[in-house]
């Protein structure tokens, strides 16, 4: 694997249409190139939807599998990533909508749960943990695709389709939240 | 912890959480459970597209304002009247930019017609022929209204505009033999009178009309005067005396041809000829000339310019107007049987004075061909012609009805020239030969006058009739028994001293 800070910087570049008609042939390799290229940036999107590792890990393996089957529909416009982030938005959804139908388990139980048991007590895990419980789902989206991938705030725009004022305030109103609740936590 | 620090930490909390699930990816071959994605979202316009979107739709509007910036507005209104009621509306250089019907006549007279876009006087001419066409207006005949409104703020435009199209309708009606009255007013367009035409379906013109007029008299009701046409509406206000001269203005159109026809009499009696004063005069100036005459009776000289009509000899006595004693109705020795006719009281409805709309019928009149009126003449009293005092009538030869009878021998005989003999004429003595509204002689009328101020003149001595009451039959009665030239001259210098001291 590699190091977290470089991983998938490198391919974001060659994530394009060509590829994407590649992955549409059955190119293997291809696949795995996008796979390695968009891997973080959809872990943690979902990651910011559902609030809990496993289920993202879960809806990440069905993202993939889902681009793989869907990859004929694909209309180049040179915004693949756009195309991935709304399949793993819907199947978040999806599987949020599943979760409240069936009404066995609070999701603040759940995450309670998950916070406790798979985040570890180390920083990286509390700043994790802060943000996922105090910032809502789009300063969420905003923080983690801009601090975790480096998406510029353009970008993130047009990914999110909101407004570039929108994103901008939204995420500078989130550091700061979050920056006063880690603070509180460490301290 | 610093902010960069909290970055740091949460990236790498999540890139380190970040699972490797691709070999389960590529080791799950059976993927019927995985949903497929079909991209259904309209695809977004973008910013071009935008830009050119808003760029044709502010060219569109523009192209929308400048359409109607370039637009004509309404400059003037005007309508024309007779029965069918017609508006035209006029931009600044008087150019018709939409023309209204206001009834089912308006449509018909205007079926077919494209006005829009031409000068006024031109749609103005296409109307009165359409008018003359259809039969609202009655060509060879003076029985005929029509009012005529302009509405226009500035007072010159309109009347010079009034002007434009009232000699513009009777130019037409010239060519067609017919005469008009041509009533004009100038008004502004008030929201009164804009709702009372609307209500009443009638020309603005129209409702100005009908409320002066009920105005001036009480008894008079607008919905009744509204539903009237002008013809009817002129001869009420002249039955009922009401004073429309501050409201409506005649056009007096032979002024000008009259002033011509004055000066070459003038001419022509300075030679010491014996012309006939028969020439058209307006009212006013015939009964000035009247006037004139009768202080002239004096004179042993007879110049007939300077006569009344009423002075010509060989008057026949014509028993359809009434008359007093038993004795005027007896015609004249050695002309009894060509008066036998003449004295039943005629069936004629231009000789019988039945009510004030009835003009005179020209169609019964004697003719001639073109250019000349001649009566029809026996052969006696053509020779009595040969011989007697040139009492020829020059008339103007330009137009003559069609329907007028000729006698060609004489035509040719008395090249253009009127007989004095025209008076024994039984067709002419029963209906009169003078015009009993403008009182001239109805070869020079040809019923061209205007009828609005009804029969003032008597039409067998053309004086008026408070003037002449019925005294012109005895005197004519008397000289039908004459058959020489000299007692038709004598009975001309006893006339004129019997209406002098009738007059006195």
């Amino acid at each position: 694997m590699l190091f977290p800070q470089n991983r998938g910087k490198g391919n974001k570049e060659a994530l394009n249409d060509e590829l994407m008609l590649k992955v549409a042939n059955g190119d293997r390799t291809a696949f795995e190139q996008l796979y390695c290229a968009t891997q973080d940036a959809v872990y943690c999107f979902l990651l910011s939807i559902v609030k809990s590792q496993a289920t993202a890990e879960d809806l990440m393996q069905d993202t993939y599998l889902s681009i793989r089957k869907s990859i004929q529909h694909y209309v180049p416009r040179r915004k693949p990533m756009a195309w991935i982030f709304t399949i793993a938005k819907n199947l978040a959804y999806m599987e949020l909508r599943r979760n409240q139908r069936q009404e066995t388990e609070d999701l603040s139980e759940q995450e309670e749960k998950i916070g406790t048991d798979e985040i570890s007590k180390t920083v990286e895990s509390i700043v994790l943990k802060t943000a996922l419980e105090v910032l809502n789902e789009q300063e969420r989206h905003i923080v983690f695709l801009h601090v975790t991938q480096g998406f510029k705030f353009r970008e993130i725009s047009n990914l999110l389709s909101l407004p570039i004022g929108t994103v901008l305030s939204c995420y500078n109103r989130a550091i700061k939240k979050l920056y006063q609740a880690v603070n509180d936590d460490v301290n | 912890m610093t902010k960069k620090q909290m970055k740091q930490s949460l990236q790498n909390a999540v890139l380190t959480a970040t699972p490797y699930v691709l070999d389960k990816v590529l080791a799950q071959e059976d993927d019927s459970a995985v949903v497929e994605f079909r991209e259904t979202s309209p695809p977004k316009q973008n910013m071009a597209f935008k830009m050119a979107t808003c760029a044709i739709a502010a060219v569109f509007m523009l192209c929308i304002g400048i359409f109607y910036a370039i637009q004509p507005k309404v400059n003037s209104l005007v309508s024309i009247d007779v029965n069918p009621g017609i508006e035209l509306y006029l931009d600044a250089a008087d150019r018709v930019l939409d023309c209204k019907a206001l009834n089912s006549d308006a449509v018909k007279v205007l079926d077919g017609m494209d006005l829009k876009q031409k000068p006024v006087n031109t749609v103005t001419n296409d109307i009165v022929h359409s008018l003359i066409r259809n039969g609202y207006l009655a060509a060879n005949s003076d029985d005929n209204a029509i009012l005529i409104s302009v509405a226009n703020d500035n007072t010159q435009k309109v009347e010079g505009l009034q002007k434009k199209i009232v000699v513009s309708v009777n130019t037409v009606l010239k060519q067609n033999n017919a005469k008009a009255v041509v009533l004009q007013q100038n008004e502004n367009l008030t929201k009164d009178l804009k709702s009372f035409a609307e209500e009443n379906q009638i020309s603005f013109g129209k409702a100005n009309f009908v409320q002066k007029i009920a105005e001036k008299d009480s008894s008079l009701e607008t919905q009744t005067l509204a539903s009237l046409s002008i013809k009817e509406l002129a001869l009420l206000v002249d039955e009922n005396q009401i004073d429309v001269s501050d409201v409506v203005t005649e056009y007096q159109e032979d002024s000008k041809v009259d002033e011509g026809i004055d000066a070459l009499d003038n001419e022509e009696s300075s030679h010491d000829d014996v012309s006939l004063d028969g020439a058209g005069h307006t009212k006013s100036k015939h009964s000035s000339s009247k006037t004139s005459s009768h202080e002239s009776s004096d004179n042993s000289k007879t110049d007939v310019s300077e006569l009344s009509p009423q002075q010509f000899p060989q008057r026949p006595p014509v028993l359809s107007e009434p008359v007093s004693s038993e004795e005027e109705t007896k015609p004249a020795n050695g002309h009894e049987t060509s008066f036998d006719d003449q004295s039943e009281p005629t069936d004629d409805p231009a000789s019988v004075d039945n009510g004030k709309t009835k003009p005179i019928d020209n169609s019964t009149l004697p003719i001639k061909d073109s250019g000349t009126v001649s009566p029809i003449v026996s052969s006696g009293d053509l020779k009595n012609n040969e011989s007697s005092v040139h009492k020829d009538v020059s008339v103007p030869t330009s137009k003559v009805s069609d329907d007028t009878l000729v006698d060609s021998s004489l035509s040719s005989s008395n090249n253009g020239k009127i007989d004095s003999n025209i008076y024994d004429c039984p067709v002419i003595q029963d209906s009169g030969i003078y015009c009993e509204y403008c009182g001239k002689l109805n070869m020079l009328c040809k019923g061209r006058c205007s009828h609005f101020r009804g029969k003032r003149y008597c039409k067998y001595c053309g004086r008026l009739k408070e003037i002449c009451q019925g005294s012109c039959i005895h005197k004519n009665t008397d000289t039908k028994g004459k058959d020489s030239l000299s007692s038709k001259q004598s009975d001309v210098v006893s006339d004129q001293g019997s209406h002098e001291a009738a007059k006195n």
